[in-house]
């Protein structure tokens, strides 16, 4: 985005030594919004597919909540793989004490990976959680792809929860698709997922 | 508007690198952003340090193991640390670790916040929140990220990007 042009550079017929010819020099930023979704319904899943190799990491942001009557657990899949391919951990606190957890290994999708989110006990404060997820070297092929979030939610009658989060993806193709969904039900609508590219 | 632009990316080649390093880091931002993506020849930790400095570094961390959970400190010490994906971990992981640096050029101490995880096909992995500071109050021009023994693994890399702060907003002071 040019924000500044300098009319002498215009007008003055001034000879430069610089193609900015007076003008600010212009950096593109390294940061790109790729894609946006805001559920309209109630779905059951959000993939965003065909993520072009173009940059060098991937960050997904997102606010969730669930039509379960509690809470519900954020999982992920990459490239459509439902097989045995994935591990995951999770360091939480509630606000009184502190766990870490591990999913059993060679699971079927990373489990927790967007720690809990609200359902609709919590109806009646209009709570929805708040992730972000950095995806690193996600199209080296030498490396198996790990994952990494932060999420959590603060209801104020109710148990809290934050997340900080790690999965991988057992192989090395390229990431082209990530798909979130929850253990069970489905996100509700105004839930809203962003998926940003990073220049590196 | 805020922006966020690419400093530098290294990636490590074969053979490996003792250390990663950012020099001459430009004194035009705001805040400085780190992105980590490591594997090392042999289990231990990584560690940071500013300007070459070895002195001044403080750093409290809340941890988990897979299976319980820790909070520890590091006072008056000769860098900040995090633990590292070890060589020990399953083949061909890396870990994934972000460091904020608060007012990179303040003439004040300076602050930072680390998130970073390891990963394994195993219940053992790391998550590591931590909150740091360099109490120096000169602007920071160059970033290390070292290691007690062995070396950075081929395909690691380390992204810095400068923040910079919007112009449309005000600044409470």
């Amino acid at each position: 985005m040019i924000t500044k042009m300098s009319v002498s550079s215009m007008n003055s017929k001034t000879w430069y030594r610089s193609m900015l010819a007076g003008n600010e020099a212009y950096s593109p930023g390294a940061y790109d919004l790729i894609s946006t979704t805001i559920l309209g319904s109630t779905t059951a899943s959000v993939t965003f597919s065909s993520i072009a190799s173009t940059y060098k990491h991937l960050q997904i942001r997102a606010t969730m909540k669930s039509n379960s009557s509690d809470y519900s657990r954020v999982y992920a899949q990459v490239n459509d793989v439902t097989s045995g391919s994935y591990t995951a951990h999770n360091l939480r606190g509630n606000g009184s004490s502190a766990t870490s957890n591990s999913t059993t290994t060679s699971a079927t999708q990373m489990i927790d990976i967007g720690g809990f989110i609200p359902g609709t006990f919590y109806e009646g404060e209009g709570q929805f959680s708040g992730m972000v997820m950095d995806i690193l070297d996600y199209s080296n092929t030498s490396k198996n792809t790990t994952f990494r979030s932060l999420s959590g939610y603060i209801p104020s009658s109710y148990v809290p929860y934050m997340f900080l989060s790690s999965g991988v993806y057992l192989d090395t193709p390229a990431i082209s698709s990530i798909t979130l969904f929850l253990n069970a039900n489905s996100f509700v609508s105004g839930s809203r997922f962003s998926l940003y590219g990073i220049k590196g | 508007m805020a922006t966020k632009e690419l400093i530098q990316t290294i990636t490590v080649g074969s053979g490996g690198a003792a250390s990663i390093e950012f020099t001459s880091i430009p004194q035009n931002a705001t805040d400085l952003l780190l992105v980590l993506s490591e594997r090392h020849s042999v289990d231990g930790n990584t560690r940071l340090t500013f300007n070459g400095s070895s002195a001044g570094y403080t750093m409290k961390r809340l941890s988990g193991t897979g299976s319980s959970a820790n909070s520890n400190e590091y006072n008056s010490g000769s860098f900040i640390y995090m633990e590292g994906q070890d060589n020990s971990y399953t083949a061909s992981i890396f870990g994934n670790a972000c460091i904020y640096i608060l007012n990179y050029t303040a003439s004040t101490n300076k602050s930072i916040s680390w998130d970073s995880v390891t990963e394994n096909n195993s219940t053992t992995a790391d998550q590591q929140i931590i909150a740091g500071l360099w109490a120096n109050s000169a602007a920071i021009t160059q970033i290390t990220l070292g290691l007690p023994s062995g070396v950075f693994t081929q395909y690691s890399t380390a992204s810095l990007y400068k923040i910079t702060k919007g112009s449309g907003g005000a600044t409470v002071s």
